[in-house]
């Protein structure tokens, strides 16, 4: 197309070329850059490490550290609990948890694994990140010690639940750093204990009530002593166990029958309880611990899945007219107290784990049945005293005795209400038969409350009592499950799977 | 005259208001004056005569003449008259697409007939390319050009969708949804992020064209190679569609209108077990189980669930437009409205889209141009609603009854399944209508160009794209009459809690272009080169509020009400979320051919990209091409043989792709996530985590691709063929490389994927006599992709049954071999070890790959491959006078599919039929396992659950008539026609699912998951234009 520049034309193409000048005049400056809306690394104050220790608060939430893989394996491989849940359940997930018929990629073990490695992983960061605050403050120690309370918390589920599990105390960037073959059990062991030592160095005894329910010195002592009883280390146990007694920080003041009502969240019993919240307007702060377990019934009766029920065992177990069987169980078919409720017959279980039942009027205003706002209980006073009574009993002498037999009457007595006519005082200075009724209180005051199995593996009594308790195909070899398949896949063959599990 | 006309067109459409259902009686008045007027416009007098065909000496409508150096066009009618305004001394100019140019002086005659005749049209033809416009000989790439006319008769809202089957390199897959965008791949699956091609309208980058009337598109380019990917630089890689609008046509001022109306039903119910047959097995499972049998005494119905949520739907397209042009002043609108519905119950999409553009020569070297498309959209009932209903009528048990009379609600399920899934006529029923969702979306641009120095033109353009999203949901009680619940009240309160949800988002795009190109011949040299700069800014801003009724009554289900403030205050929820990127680009390209026998194109582009300003922000971008034209050489004889046109070309270039979605928006900014927070008591703390780590050198991800092949036109331009072969490269992939147990996850280029094939396209065009002519069109695609490499050796992207890693396609599945079934203990006795699981008579025998004699997790392999090794598709046309037939077939080679919509069973589903042949003694199957769900063995990911992908497909079959020009002329019509359409009538599969296409991300696609259904789509057209 020839086309004559053409004088008229001028003036028109002088101010199109003019125009396109000053828009050549945009440079990099406008292509800008910040994100819209978000907080990046660079709005964060220095030197606080508030948010990422909240971050590990919201990591303890999680399904594997706080929901059904927790209570599966913790507590339904017990002799005294079943799978529950529906009949497809009962097929799918009994042969598993019931029959010990362990697979190596099974939903609820991959999840427990990958949950608490992702919860380590929160604690590694902040741990990590402390040593480049320019500007330590008290608050920065305390923060470092809530991580290394809750690493420890994970690792020593981890090494109970799997034997030789990776140690990662590090943070991980890169690929490769995450590769790391399986340590050996006292080596986990070491690092539970120094994180603990470092934890009670710097936690408060107790916090503003604004942060009630947050880690203390007491749950620090308190897991150190679980730590201790599970290695046989009776000496530590008790020096732990009675440094909570002696803080004069807990007391049993709350009823039985109350301990698992909302009301008695974080009550002067609890030493260490995982938090959650669910409202209406916030429902994302919630945990499935009670939804789980809760009652599998139709329509208003619809409380949950419905798994991990008690078993004939457990209502064997417990004294004649021991008012914590009724705390415990929850009953088809008929009237429970406190709330009056009258749950309906001809359900898929005769009996639930009522330390999960939700107040009807909190399920009402919630606008849920799947009581997402229950705290999850881990650690109790009475367990405190218990573990003080076992070890004291393990080491012996005349002390340790009388200290042992105070500690039980005093769960013993809580338990009874006031009723002088249940619940005799245990008075034997035997220490076969002593070692017998604290094991035999553990059961009844703990039950359902994920402890049974670990203290049937640390009592080397499992194998005959799951036997005895018919469940014959458990080995001594079930006391550890195999290391999820797709973690070996995923680590491309450095991570060993338990030989036991070829 | 014509320019009064236009004016008062003009007015009268902008005060057209937007959005009523029956067309507006402004535009009938239009159109009825537009016609006389036309009318009147034909009959002025001066020099008149006949254009004909030299080949059928029949009229050609639709000519244009001009006088030359004068302002007067006319066009030819129906039959191929004209007549026009002109001196003696004039000299008459007669030009028609397809045929030679004729410049007849008028030698004082006052009538003068002209006979035409055709030439090569395609090479003549202009193609769009980025950025500009070229001749498609001067070309060294593979651009496919569809013309408008031929999808415009598709029951399809979206032209995208109906290239299926119909251009080699491009395949696509279509979603059965209304207004469901396809999922579109040119040449293979470049990438493990986005891999949508870039949409170029008018001018305008875009990544949808929902807002685009297909009845508006003048034609679609298909950019695939190389060399004309590379100018599009970050956003080039994956392929570019450049689609043309309507503009008027000089000389004539024409109406169009047009209308479709038809149904759609489902072809094939998916075979699931009836209440008989779900009984039988059922209690089969159980006692193999050894659980309680159950109770039916409650539950004695036979329902067909799918039957219960399939409807057949109505689909109704209307369009009108007007154009007009003079010598100075090109015209369009195009208006249109769509009601299209869907195959479930209350399905319906509505739109309404407006097309205007108006080009204005001020001078003959200065042009100035508007454009604009409008459109709004009432949309259907969102994809996760209907997701969850057709899921769930291919689960639910079929002696669950639908309704309960007595309580005027709908039955719940049996108490294996109430958990995991509700009555499928939740969502049809009770979210009937709880989803009002609306788009409005402005697409325009204005330019201004001038031509100046004898060679240079400069195009200054501006172009905006805004759109607006607002919604507002409501979710209501749902109540079910459950027959299990003890007590008198058998009502089960679901949904204890109403709530309503208000959203807003809306999305601007800026873009500027300015080019400066250059035209020029010396001698046998022809160069024509272009240099620009433009500027690219998205932003996105989102609001949503929530509240629930809190402790006070229901909302109501009336949506009057259904805004935020009728909830309670104290339990309200509410985000607002942003996000911006910019990007600045110099570029420059060639065009250069010796006396149009030895070609070179060569491209480049710098990009500078917001999203990487931290550390370096520029990536450049080029390609070269060359072509050869043998058949232009002196040694090839001219045109005399028998082929008219040989031309070999290759082309070479790196291409980028800065689609990743929505994951990595800023990818150098890992966000702080505050959605998790801690909890004391009852008081809430956020907490703020990283949520990745970026690598500090983090790029786009570039494609090096390059292409070799030949063209030919042979038989007086009646076969053409095309054979490409063509191979890319994606590097730099950018990959979230986890967290392995559990720690923060990086993000890094660190992927390659290869892709590589042949394309065949041919064609064949002939007229067997005066009233007949066939034309045949026929293309062969083949795709083979690996995974080069992807972090490191044993780094697997697993997406449920999808997997991807080093050294083996895209998204294949890993599993077991199926190789039997267990018959008696002595079979497992004498087959390998499976050390997985405890396996009995009656489970799946899987096959030890590695030959170690034990079944263990080293025995899973590749078992199937979503990327089909060829795609095909074959067109016929027929034309008998005034008849015309098209079939077309389509058809996909050697992919698979994996059945996951029936696989984890935490609840009870229904069965399929398939089941029916279930292992149940010694010797009964020895594919299908025994019926019982602790058997966790024959859930394992297997050759199982793959099916054979493969199809062919009857993809369209049209009739239509054309009424015969003299009886158009005595209506004054130019032309109509009338035609009827079959879409998908027939497919021959082998799946199970309801359609053998799927589609799906990057990295997981070809899963089925209780897919919606592709309809058959039966339609009646009528096209007039006058």
């Amino acid at each position: 197309m020839k086309t004559i520049y053409r004088r008229e034309n001028r003036p028109i193409t002088a101010v199109l070329l003019s125009m396109s000048l000053l828009f050549f005049a945009c440079g990099e400056d406008w292509l800008g850059g910040d994100p819209l809306g978000r907080l990046t690394e660079d709005d964060i104050p220095e030197g606080s490490l508030e948010g990422q220790v909240f971050g590990v608060y919201a990591g303890l939430r999680s399904e594997g550290t706080s929901g059904l893989p927790y209570v599966a394996i913790h507590n339904i491989r017990s002799d005294d609990a079943n799978i529950g849940g529906g009949p497809g359940d009962e097929a799918g997930a009994g042969p598993i948890f019931d029959d010990f018929g362990y697979t190596k990629d099974y939903w609820l073990i991959n999840n427990y694994w990958s949950d608490h490695y992702s919860l380590i992983a929160l604690t590694n960061n902040l741990i990590a990140a402390a040593d480049t605050v320019p500007n330590p403050t008290d608050m920065t120690a305390i923060n470092v010690a809530e991580a290394k309370f809750v690493r420890a918390f994970a690792y020593f589920n981890l090494v109970r639940s799997f034997g030789e599990v990776p140690k990662i105390d590090f943070p991980v960037v890169t690929q490769d750093q995450a590769i790391v073959p399986k340590s050996s059990i006292p080596e986990i062991y070491a690092l539970i204990d120094e994180d603990l030592q470092q934890a009670v160095a710097a936690l408060p005894v107790s916090w503003e009530t604004r942060y009630v329910g947050r880690i203390t010195q007491g749950a620090a002592y308190a897991l150190q002593a679980k730590t201790y009883l599970a290695r046989g280390n009776w000496s530590g146990a008790l020096a732990a166990a009675q440094a909570v007694i002696g803080s004069g920080q807990y007391t049993l003041d709350t009823p039985y029958d109350m301990i698992f009502r909302e009301e008695s969240e974080n009550n002067s019993e609890s030493v260490f309880e995982i938090q959650a919240a669910y409202t209406q307007s916030n429902t994302q702060v919630g945990i499935t611990y009670a939804s789980r377990q809760g009652l599998r019934g139709a329509g208003d009766f619809d409380l949950g899945w419905g798994w991990n029920v008690p078993n004939e065992r457990l209502l064997e177990a417990f004294e004649t007219d021991d008012p914590r069987k009724d705390v415990t169980v929850l009953y088809s078919g008929q009237v429970n107290a406190p709330y009056g409720e009258r749950i309906p017959g001809g359900l898929d279980r005769d009996y639930w784990n009522k330390k999960v039942y939700t107040n009807p009027a909190i399920r009402a205003s919630s606008g849920s049945r799947q009581g997402e706002w229950f705290n999850f209980r881990v650690i109790r006073y009475a367990d405190v005293l218990l573990m003080a009574a076992e070890a004291a009993n393990e080491i012996g002498g005349e002390g340790n005795l009388d200290l042992a037999l105070g500690y039980l009457e005093q769960v013993r007595a809580r338990a009874r209400g006031g009723n002088a006519d249940i619940l005799p005082p245990v008075t034997t200075r035997n220490q076969d038969d002593l070692r017998q009724a604290i094991r035999h209180e553990r059961q009844v005051e703990l039950a359902m409350e994920n402890e049974r199995f670990f203290d049937l593996v640390r009592w080397g009594i499992d194998v005959e009592t799951m036997h005895e308790a018919g469940k014959t195909s458990y080995q001594p070899r079930h006391r550890y499950l195999p290391i999820p398949q797709v973690e070996i896949d995923r680590s491309g063959g450095v991570l060993e799977q338990n030989p036991d599990y070829p | 005259m014509l320019g009064i006309i236009i004016y008062s067109l003009t007015t009268q459409t902008t005060m057209l208001t937007p959005v009523i259902r029956p067309l507006t009686s402004l535009f009938l008045c239009s159109f009825l004056w537009g016609w006389l007027s036309a009318g009147a416009f034909a009959q002025q007098p001066g020099v008149n005569g006949k254009v004909t065909d030299a080949v059928t000496g029949q009229g050609i409508p639709g000519v244009t003449i001009t006088v030359k150096g004068v302002a007067t066009a006319a066009q030819t009618d129906a039959a191929g008259n004209y007549s026009i305004e002109a001196a003696g001394t004039d000299t008459l100019v007669f030009r028609f697409l397809g045929f030679a140019t004729q410049e007849v002086p008028i030698d004082g005659r006052t009538t003068v007939n002209v006979t035409l005749e055709e030439e090569g049209t395609e090479l003549e033809e202009v193609v769009v390319i980025g950025y500009g416009t070229a001749e498609r000989r001067d070309l060294t790439g593979s651009i496919t050009t569809v013309s408008g006319a031929e999808i415009a008769d598709r029951p399809s809202t979206n032209p995208v969708a109906s290239l299926q089957g119909r251009v080699a390199g491009v395949q696509v897959v279509n979603a059965g949804r209304p207004g469901a965008e396809p999922d579109v791949r040119i040449r293979g699956t470049n990438s493990i992020n986005n891999v949508k091609p870039l949409y170029v309208v008018d001018g305008i980058l875009n990544d949808n064209i929902n807002f685009l009337n297909p009845a508006d598109i003048e034609s679609m380019e298909i950019l695939k190679d190389p060399s004309s990917l590379a100018i599009f630089g970050v956003r080039g890689a994956n392929g570019v569609i450049a689609i043309t609008t309507k503009q008027a046509k000089a000389g004539q001022l024409n109406f169009n209108f047009n209308s479709t109306i038809g149904f759609k039903h489902v072809a094939d119910q998916m075979a699931m077990a009836n209440a008989t047959q779900f009984r039988e097995l059922y209690d089969e499972q159980l006692a193999n189980q050894g659980s309680p049998p159950f109770n039916y005494e409650n539950w004695q119905a036979n329902t067909n669930w799918q039957d219960e949520i399939f409807q057949t739907g109505m689909l109704n397209y209307n369009n009108i437009s007007v154009s007009g042009a003079s010598e100075n002043n090109k015209f369009y609108m195009g208006l249109g409205y769509t009601i299209d519905q869907g195959v479930i119950k209350h399905e319906e999409l509505e739109k309404i889209t407006l097309n205007i553009n108006d080009q204005l020569n001020i001078t003959e070297n200065f042009r100035v141009g508007i454009n604009f498309n409008g459109y709004r959209s009432e949309l259907p009932t969102p994809n996760d609603l209907t997701d969850a209903t057709v899921a769930s009528a291919l689960r639910a048990a079929p002696i669950a009854p639908t309704y309960n009379e007595a309580y005027g609600l709908l039955h719940s399920l049996p108490n294996f399944q109430r958990a995991q899934i509700n009555n499928p006529l939740t969502n049809v029923v009770y979210r009937r209508n709880t989803n009002i969702r609306h788009e409005y979306r402005g697409v325009g641009s204005i330019f201004g160009e001038v031509d100046f120095l004898e060679h240079l033109t400069f195009r200054a353009s501006l172009l905006v794209d805004y759109g607006f999203n607002p919604e507002r949901s409501y979710t209501p009680l749902t109540n079910f009459y459950n027959p299990d619940l003890a007590g008198d009240d058998k009502t089960d309160r679901v949904g204890l809690v109403t709530s309503v949800n208000q959203a807003q988002s809306t999305m601007a795009k800026i873009q500027s272009d300015w080019l400066l190109t250059y035209k020029n011949t010396f001698g046998e040299h022809s160069l024509t080169a272009m240099a620009g700069y433009t500027t690219y800014s998205t932003r996105y801003e989102q609001l949503n509020a929530s509240r629930t009724q809190g402790s006070g009554d229901p909302i109501p289900n009336d949506p009057d009400k259904w805004y935020v403030g009728i909830g309670a205050s104290d339990a309200q929820t509410g985000n607002g979320t942003a996000w911006e990127r910019r990007t600045i680009s110099y570029l420059a390209r060639a065009l250069y051919n010796y006396s149009g026998k030895y070609l070179l194109n060569a491209s480049f582009r710098r990009d500078g990209s917001s999203a990487f300003i931290k550390n370096n922000p520029w990536q450049n971008f080029g390609s070269v091409g060359a072509a050869w034209v043998i058949s232009e050489e002196d040694f090839w004889g001219g045109g005399d043989g028998f082929v008219n046109n040989l031309k070999l070309k290759g082309s070479w270039g790196v291409l980028g792709n800065q689609n990743t979605g929505d994951d990595y928006r800023y990818p150098m900014f890992p966000l702080l996530v505050a959605s998790s927070s801690a909890v004391f008591g009852d008081n809430i703390f956020p907490a703020y985590e990283p949520q990745y780590i970026p690598d500090p050198n983090l790029q786009w991800e570039t494609v090096s691709a390059w292409e070799a092949g030949l063209e030919i036109a042979a038989f007086s331009n009646r076969l053409s063929f095309e054979g490409v072969y063509y191979r890319k490269m994606t590097d730099n992939i950018m990959v979230e490389v986890p967290g392995i147990l559990g720690t923060k996850p990086g993000l890094r280029n660190q992927g390659s994927i290869k892709n590589s094939g042949v394309e065949l396209a041919a064609s064949w065009n002939q007229d067997l006599s005066e009233n007949l002519s066939i034309n045949v069109a026929a293309n062969l695609t083949t795709q083979s992709n690996n995974v080069e490499s992807l972090v490191d050796e044993g780094y697997q992207i697993i997406r449920d049954a999808s997997r991807t890693t080093v050294g083996y396609p895209i998204g294949y599945f890993y599993g077991y071999v199926h190789d039997g079934i267990y018959q008696n203990d002595a079979d497992i006795a004498n087959s390998p070890e499976n050390t997985i699981n405890q396996v009995q008579p009656g489970d799946i025998k899987y096959k030890d790959v590695n030959g170690d004699n034990v079944i263990n997790e080293q025995d899973r392999t590749l078992i199937g491959n979503p990327t089909p090794d060829f795609t095909y598709g074959l067109s016929v046309g027929v034309v008998y006078r005034q008849f015309d037939l098209g079939i077309e077939f389509m058809g996909v080679q050697g992919n698979e599919l994996f059945r996951d919509w029936n696989r984890n069973q935490f609840a009870q589903f229904n069965f399929q039929q398939d089941r029916l042949d279930r292992w149940h003694g010694e010797g009964t199957s020895n594919w299908e396992p025994i019926l019982n769900t602790s058997r966790a063995n024959n859930r394992l990911i297997s050759s199982y659950f793959i099916e054979d992908g493969s199809f062919v497909r009857v993809r369209n079959i049209q009739i239509g008539y054309n009424f015969a020009p003299e009886f158009m002329s005595r209506l004054r019509l130019k032309n109509a026609r009338v035609f009827v359409n079959a879409q998908n009538p027939f497919t021959f599969a082998r799946n199970t699912g309801y359609t053998p296409e799927i589609g799906g991300s990057a990295i997981s696609f070809g899963v089925d998951n209780g897919t919606y259904p592709v309809p058959a789509v039966y339609t009646f057209g009528v096209n007039f234009n006058f």
